[in-house]
């Protein structure tokens, strides 16, 4: 089983007494936008850093210097007409770009346990979204299944977050899975660095996945894998005898589940691995969330891996304070 | 078990439905769309050998309620031996009715009356009751039920159709509506003297008859036709279509401008179907004499249309009595009977004093005035002086004396001696100079006759208009006798005014009488104790006076108030004849009857001239001929008596038809009794109540199947 995975059994984990909400509960709300109101209240904590630094920040006051203050905020060319020490003090402003790319693929349509995963991703980018809209980061959606069916670039201006949520809303075509034209595509697409978070089923052939990845970290964006499951999708609770029918390509086939399970868990297995080791090499992160994990969770994950994927990269790419 | 409608069984194929669906279900059931295949190997189960019908309780449920359900709608029974017995023994009450009126008598006709009656009756050998009837006004028994029974099937056909044949055509009215009613009745009569069980028999009527407009149906509106009985109208198609018909219209007779001829008043009609439209009348001479084609007048009429004409003239001294209407097929109605003109003739004496001077000149005058001869009635006048006994013996009978001045007692005796044979007297008193003679003819030597002292003038006061001498002026437009004044009259003292013998139809206003009739053996004295002459009233001046002394002579007239004219099948009251004694009547076909006293002779079976005889020396003839309502003989339609809420059914075309037919009826008759038994079990609403029990189980069942499934 994957490291990220978890399940609702684990939540006291993460919420340190904070009870998360259902999800079922979640979806008897009709309207996306209030979903995701609901799952962002209370998780407002802006913990995360623009990749960029010095760039867009902006002056607000001075004040002495003492002794043990960082020396890059320290005003030189004051210094050098008045010879006095001043920090400058600047108000910090993300210019943060975000992606959401959503999978409206058919198998995203999928929901034995009683949630379609689409409603679940939606509900997903939508909690994103709203979250990152509401630190003033511009965010973007781009909806795909075996090509992009609809592109909104990161914005950050008033009525952007609806029509986001509008796009969200619209349902698929209904095609099949294809992960590589899109993300070729969404390359051109994303000149500026930024944050791009993938939200699919991932079931389509992910051999290219790794590489297409890799590219995007080198192009300097910093990358967010969400797989949603369904449960029985997870681990294949089903019973009897059963024409299955491929939603996706239409194929039928007549299966003894008792003898299928565990050649499919294995090759499901097999897949998650082999998921997860291409985020882990591209230093993406990697979030396998099933239909009835609390959103909140998927949000703690991608916030504390950005707290401490930011760390990295502020460590990594500290600023030199100028003059020393 | 049987069934009311077993197509509906057929519905029971539903359960194919839930057979179907059974088996489908299982299919589909077992596609579950999941997202990707990608992860899945092929592996089929194993096949095993369990059926393919899941859910048998289910199933059953289901299909056990379409059955019942099937079932409910088809009805139904169990009908065993006994009950489908009844069936067969349910009968049908036959009765023919045989049209034998007057149109008839068409070319052709009769014959096919022979021949309908005799496919009928072929048809109804079997049967065990069947009334034949005959009628035109009236219905006549022919054969009864019981008689019909009595007879041997093989004898019945003969019997009934010599009893037909032996039938002809009478000269009456065809009255359809008496007919039915009457058969209805005698059938219902005939069905309370059988069995119980034949009371729910239906009743076939056969009506053989031309159905003519003119034939009467009226009678039928209203009326509740039983519902258990049908009409089969077979009409009968004679010869010839279209008829024209003549009738005589009452009117008395009159001579023409010329005194010596007359023509009697006509009506002359033809149906809406007659062929043409010339047509000729013409007297015949004699009843076995042709006609005179010399008087013959040519009429033009179209069809459906009526005219009243005048007849071709005929000298008053030519006895005939027919009057021919040519040009016309059907002979049945061309001729119209008329009795003989019989001018009247009235002899009337006057006995008055033949001197110049005489204060009788006024009473004559007047008299001689108001009896004066009209054409058809010859009045004779003959004036006697007082004491002409001997011119008096001879002279010959006389319908009224007028007595105008005092008689000698030879010539007062002569007058009572006629006026108790019959004769009349009219006595105006003018003085008391009259005593004698109103003594002797009264008679009544203690009578006395005084003048009444006027103040002015006396009126007539009160006046008994139901007496025949002032029934003429019983209508109020003519009842005003106040401007008659009376300027003298005479008390008469003496008689008995309580002897019935004695009348005073009218009063003074003195309350003294005014009018006195004495019966004096078969006739009647009038005395008027005042005058007509102008110096003792104004009587003579008045309207009222001719016809009073009419009145008087018409008191002695033996055929006042007789008809000339009857129809077939009227009925003549011989109290129009109450004075005379040992009345006969003579048929036209030579038979004599004897009318007793106050009976009603209703012999007028055909048409032609009756010959009344009577006290040795009365003779009066009168024509009868056939009601013109026979004479329409345009077919009446069979939608009319249905109209009337007759039920009736349409004749059959040949024998392939009356097998069908009957096939028809017996299952009609066996489907019915189904329906009754049907009815009375009504296993339809317990089927239902299964159904109702069997849906709320399989409704429960299939519930729990389902939460079962879906825990």
């Amino acid at each position: 089983m994957p490291a990220a995975e978890s399940s609702p059994s684990s939540q006291s984990t993460y919420g340190r007494n904070h009870k998360f909400i259902d999800p079922k509960t979640l979806m008897s709300i009709q309207h996306l936008e209030w979903r995701a109101n609901v799952v962002v209240e209370g998780f407002w904590s802006g913990l995360h850093r623009s990749p960029y630094h010095g760039f867009s920040v902006e002056f607000t006051e001075y004040r002495s210097y003492s002794p043990g203050d960082d020396l890059r905020y320290l005003d030189w060319k004051l210094l050098a007409r008045s010879d006095r020490y001043h920090i400058k003090k600047y108000e910090d402003e993300t210019n943060l770009r975000c992606m959401i790319c959503l999978d409206r693929s058919k198998s995203m349509l999928f929901g034995q346990s009683g949630i379609i995963k689409e409603d679940y991703a939606n509900t997903l980018a939508a909690t994103l979204a709203t979250f990152l809209a509401k630190q003033g980061d511009a965010v973007g959606v781009l909806s795909f299944d075996s090509q992009i069916q609809s592109y909104v670039p990161p914005r950050n201006r008033p009525g952007h977050l609806r029509q986001l949520i509008q796009a969200m809303e619209k349902p698929g075509q209904g095609a099949s899975t294809t992960l590589e034209d899109p993300l070729t595509r969404m390359m051109s697409l994303m000149k500026k660095r930024g944050l791009i978070v993938f939200i699919s089923d991932f079931l389509a052939p992910i051999e290219s996945f790794g590489e297409q990845l890799a590219t995007l970290r080198a192009y300097g964006h910093e990358c967010q894998i969400f797989h949603i499951l369904d449960p029985v999708e997870r681990y294949f609770t089903f019973e009897g005898a059963i024409q299955f029918e491929d939603q996706e390509t239409g194929k039928e086939m007549f299966i003894d589940p008792a003898k299928a399970k565990a050649p499919y868990l294995e090759a499901l297995e097999k897949h998650l691995k082999q998921l997860e080791t291409y985020a882990h090499q591209a230093g993406a992160g990697y979030h396998l969330l099933t239909t009835h994990t609390p959103l909140e969770k998927g949000l703690l994950d991608f916030l504390k891996f950005r707290s401490h994927q930011g760390k990295r990269v502020l460590r990594r790419h500290q600023p030199q304070v100028k003059g020393s | 078990m049987s069934f009311l409608s077993p197509l509906f069984l057929l519905g029971a194929a539903a359960i194919l439905g839930p057979i179907v669906f059974h088996l489908i279900r299982r299919v589909t059931r077992e596609k579950v769309p999941f997202s990707s295949l990608m992860f899945l190997q092929p592996t089929p189960p194993r096949l095993t050998r369990k059926s393919r019908l899941e859910h048998i309780l289910l199933l059953l449920l289901r299909c056990l309620a379409l059955i019942l359900l099937a079932m409910a709608f088809a009805r139904p029974y169990f009908a065993n031996d006994q009950q489908m017995e009844l069936d067969a023994d349910e009968r049908v009450h036959h009765c023919l009715l045989v049209d034998m009126s007057a149109s008839m008598r068409r070319e052709g006709a009769w014959e096919q009356v022979l021949t309908t009656s005799e496919k009928w009756l072929n048809q109804w050998k079997d049967q065990s009751i069947v009334h034949v009837f005959f009628f035109d006004e009236s219905l006549v028994d022919g054969i009864r039920a019981d008689q019909w029974a009595s007879l041997s099937p093989e004898s019945r056909i003969a019997t009934s159709l010599n009893l037909i044949r032996s039938q002809s055509p009478s000269w009456r009215t065809t009255a359809i509506d008496t007919a039915l009613l009457e058969a209805i009745h005698q059938m219902e009569e005939a069905s309370r003297e059988q069995d119980q069980e034949t009371q729910q028999a239906s009743w076939e009527l056969v009506v053989i008859s031309d159905l003519q407009v003119g034939a009467s149906y009226e009678g039928l509106r209203g009326q509740d036709w039983p519902k258990h009985a049908y009409v089969v109208f077979e009409p009968i198609s004679p010869q010839y279509i279209g008829n024209a018909s003549l009738q005589v219209l009452q009117s008395p007779w009159h001579l023409n401008a010329d005194g010596e001829s007359f023509s009697p008043r006509l009506r002359l009609a033809t149906s809406g179907d007659a062929e043409q439209d010339q047509y000729e009348l013409s007297w015949g001479v004699s009843a076995d004499a042709g006609t005179d084609p010399s008087k013959s007048l040519p009429i033009y009429l179209p069809p459906g249309k009526a005219r009243i004409v005048d007849g071709p003239s005929m000298n008053s001294f030519i006895q005939s009595h027919r009057l021919l209407l040519s040009g016309d097929k059907d002979s049945f109605d061309n001729v119209a009977w008329l009795a003989p003109f019989k001018p009247r003739r009235s002899e009337i004496g006057i006995i008055t004093q033949k001197d110049l001077n005489r204060p009788q000149e006024g009473l004559d005058l007047y008299a001689r005035g108001a009896f004066q001869s009209i054409p058809g009635h010859e009045i004779t006048l003959q004036i006697y002086g007082p004491d002409e006994a001997t011119r008096m013996k001879q002279a010959p009978p006389t319908d009224l004396w007028l007595i105008h001045t005092p008689l000698s007692e030879k010539v007062a005796d002569q007058c009572l001696e006629r006026c108790q044979k019959g004769e009349r007297l009219l006595i105006p008193i003018m003085g008391t100079e009259m005593q004698s003679t109103l003594q002797r003819l009264w008679p009544d030597p203690s009578l006395t006759l005084s003048e009444a002292t006027l103040q002015d003038y006396a009126l007539l006061a009160s006046i008994d208009f139901q007496y025949p001498l002032f029934a003429p002026f019983a209508d109020p437009r003519y009842n005003d006798f106040s401007k008659i004044h009376f300027w003298k009259h005479h008390l008469v003292i003496g008689p008995d005014w309580e002897d019935p013998a004695h009348s005073v139809p009218a009063l003074f206003d003195n309350r003294q009488p005014a009018w006195i009739v004495k019966t004096q053996g078969r006739g009647k004295m009038f005395v008027l104790t005042s005058s007509w002459a102008p110096k003792d009233s104004q009587l003579a001046l008045s309207t009222k006076f001719v016809p009073l002394l009419h009145t008087i002579l018409e008191e002695g007239n033996t055929t006042r108030g007789l008809e000339t004219q009857y129809t077939v099948g009227d009925k003549i009251d011989s109290n129009a004849w109450k004075d005379l004694k040992s009345l006969s009547i003579t048929r036209p076909d030579g038979v004599t009857d004897t009318v007793p006293e106050g009976q009603v002779f209703g012999q007028t079976h055909e048409p032609g001239l009756y010959t009344v005889k009577a006290d040795g020396s009365f003779e009066w003839t009168f024509a009868v001929n056939m009601s013109s309502r026979e004479g329409r003989t345009q077919a009446l339609p069979v939608e009319t008596f249905e109209g009337l809420g007759i039920l009736t059914k349409r004749p059959d075309q040949g024998s392939a038809d009356r097998v069908e037919e009957e096939a028809s009826r017996e299952a009609s008759t066996r489907l019915l009794k189904a329906r009754e038994i049907e009815g009375q079990q009504q296993y339809w609403k317990w089927a239902l109540c299964a159904v109702l029990l069997l849906l709320t189980g399989e409704t429960y069942l299939s519930g729990r199947t389902l939460r079962r499934q879906e825990g």
